[in-house]
């Protein structure tokens, strides 16, 4: 965590991300990753320096140092900001409270995929006085804008005629595009921002890689794209169905500032972070820019199985140091695949992956499943399991397994229409209603089944690597 | 899920499922979930067991309500 020089008219925001809860051990105690820092703060910090403002970033690595004494580490800000998705949204929540909790206190600002979609019912919840909507690039630093001359919360105007000048202060925080703000005893909503174009998201500054840890986590993330030109059913990813490629030589500008903090990470991984790397069309000259100058550093992608049968792709990323491809494949049947809307056929995933084994990639490949979709049987869940280990035979890739959870914001998690305050703790993921309702069709025998018969292929398929 | 036509496991315990991929394995499953939970403890634990079911999939697994097409079953790449 440091502090930036800043403008000195400008006051200080801080930025921060919460950890996950680990769910096993309570539904309190945070599990900190150290696969990949949050992107979303630093792309956030460079923006508000570049504004002037002074940023302290706290990523999940600071966040119980943060909570042992949140106090001090907002004094004098004039904003925090707390990035979540629905797996961070509990501990997100027990920062906001802590710092609502405060006497003298900052504005307290949520965003990210769970707020975005919870607006009203993260407000009530937490006491954050404003909820950032979608993207934060534009958003955040106009909302700042609109407070930074007011002094803190507790400053403002106490009366004025009938509504409080707090009040209305709100109000015009929130006639921001993208911003939802806590008025009163409700939430006021403002209109919708539209994504940021490609052009935008190229005009952005480099991310404040400076502000990551050193020597914490294993990756040093770098962004080509945002969102998919696919909707599968499952996916709660903001961005579906409308896949934005950042312009080449902006991507070139972000690898060499990745690549020059390398050092900070505990692996020099470098990490797309885009939903669907393969979807860019510059794919091929970015992975050729890569083996050219940056051969000797791991890449982590993500891929789908039909863009890797484009002519050059394979061989591209052959040239690079590709320590994982990770390929969405989650269905192990032809009908599972056409309700999930994935876009591809079993030909298709069988031809990718065994190009991938042909090119050399095997290792790195790490062929994800999903079981427990809507309408699934054991039997259905095992003609993927199935599936997977047939192919990993011949493909020489991982095996990754899971249960389909109704993270929100997905069409089938929309159709069970589950209530926001759900999301509350983690102990929806274990909740046996929850898990019917997801699931109907797979009772705990069914599971039990699944579970059985899969170790039992695991047997018989021992020379497949099967993660976990 | 009550009135589903096609019900394929859970049948008061009894195994009625069938488990293949493109002509390279074919199990069917006529036996109890403990049947087969039991055989998987004995995979486990038993390295002898374990050696005697890789030399002869079929065989074993005929034994605990399990049929393998013993043509296709295993086939070397």
């Amino acid at each position: 965590m440091v502090e930036s020089s800043r403008d000195p008219g400008r006051p200080k925001v801080v930025l921060l991300a919460a950890p996950r809860d680990q769910f096993e051990a309570g539904p309190a105690a945070e599990f900190v990753p150290r696969n990949a820092p949050t992107m979303a703060l630093y792309y956030l910090a460079a923006i508000l320096r570049q504004a002037g403002y002074g940023v302290e970033a706290i990523d999940t690595a600071g966040y119980r140092a943060f909570m042992l004494d949140p106090a001090a580490r907002v004094k004098d800000a004039l904003a925090v900001g707390l990035s979540a998705n629905t797996m961070t949204w509990p501990a997100t929540l027990r920062a906001a409270r802590a710092i609502a909790a405060l006497p003298d206190r900052p504005f307290i600002i949520l965003g990210g995929l769970h707020p975005t979609l919870f607006d009203e019912h993260v407000l009530e919840v937490s006491g954050a006085d404003f909820v950032v909507r979608g993207e934060g690039e534009v958003t955040l630093p106009a909302l700042l804008e609109s407070i930074a001359g007011e002094g803190r919360p507790e400053s403002w105007p106490a009366a004025g005629s009938g509504e409080t000048g707090r009040e209305s202060l709100m109000r015009r925080a929130a006639a921001i595009p993208g911003v939802t703000a806590r008025v009163g005893g409700g939430a006021v909503r403002g209109p919708d921002r539209l994504p940021l174009s490609p052009a935008q998201l190229g005009y952005m500054p480099l991310p404040a890689y400076d502000l990551i840890p050193t020597g914490f986590y294993a990756t040093i993330p770098v962004e080509a794209s945002r969102g998919c030109r696919f909707s599968c059913g499952f996916c709660s990813i903001a961005g579906r169905r409308g896949h934005r490629a950042i312009p080449f030589d902006s991507v070139v500008a972000r690898l060499r500032e990745a690549v020059r903090h390398r050092a900070r990470s505990t692996g020099g991984v470098l990490l797309f972070v885009d939903d669907c790397l393969t979807a860019c069309p510059d794919v091929i000259r970015i992975a050729e820019f890569i083996a050219a100058e940056f051969p000797k550093a791991p890449l982590a992608i993500e891929a789908r199985a039909d863009d890797l049968l484009q002519p050059g792709l394979v061989g591209a990323l052959a040239a690079c140091t590709v320590g994982v491809v990770q390929v969405g494949i989650e269905c192990g049947y032809k009908d599972g695949l056409r309700r999930v809307g994935k876009g591809v056929t079993l030909e298709t995933v069988e031809e990718a992956c065994l190009r991938l084994r042909d090119a050399g990639l095997a290792r790195a490949v790490n062929a994800a499943y999903i079981m427990g979709f809507p309408w699934e049987s054991a039997q259905e869940a095992l003609d993927t399991v199935c599936f997977a280990l047939a192919l990993g035979r011949r493909a020489g890739y991982l095996t990754q397994f899971a249960k389909w959870a109704p993270f929100p914001g997905s069409r089938f998690t929309d159709a069970l229409d589950l209530p926001p305050g759900v999301f509350d703790t983690l102990n929806w993921l274990m909740d046996e209603e929850v898990r019917a309702r997801a699931t109907p069709r797979m009772n705990p025998d069914e599971w039990k089944t699944v579970s059985e018969v899969t170790r039992l292929l695991k047997v018989l398929y021992s020379d497949v690597k099967v993660a976990g | 899920v009550p009135g589903d036509p096609n019900p394929s496991v859970g049948d008061g315990g009894r195994l009625d499922l069938e488990v293949r991929e493109n002509g390279l394995v074919r199990l069917v499953f006529k036996t109890t979930l403990d049947r087969l939970a039991e055989l998987n403890r004995r995979l486990a634990e038993e390295a002898m067991f374990r050696q005697m079911f890789l030399a002869d999939p079929p065989a074993i697994l005929a034994r605990y309500g399990i049929t393998a097409d013993p043509v296709v079953f295993l086939r070397p790449l």
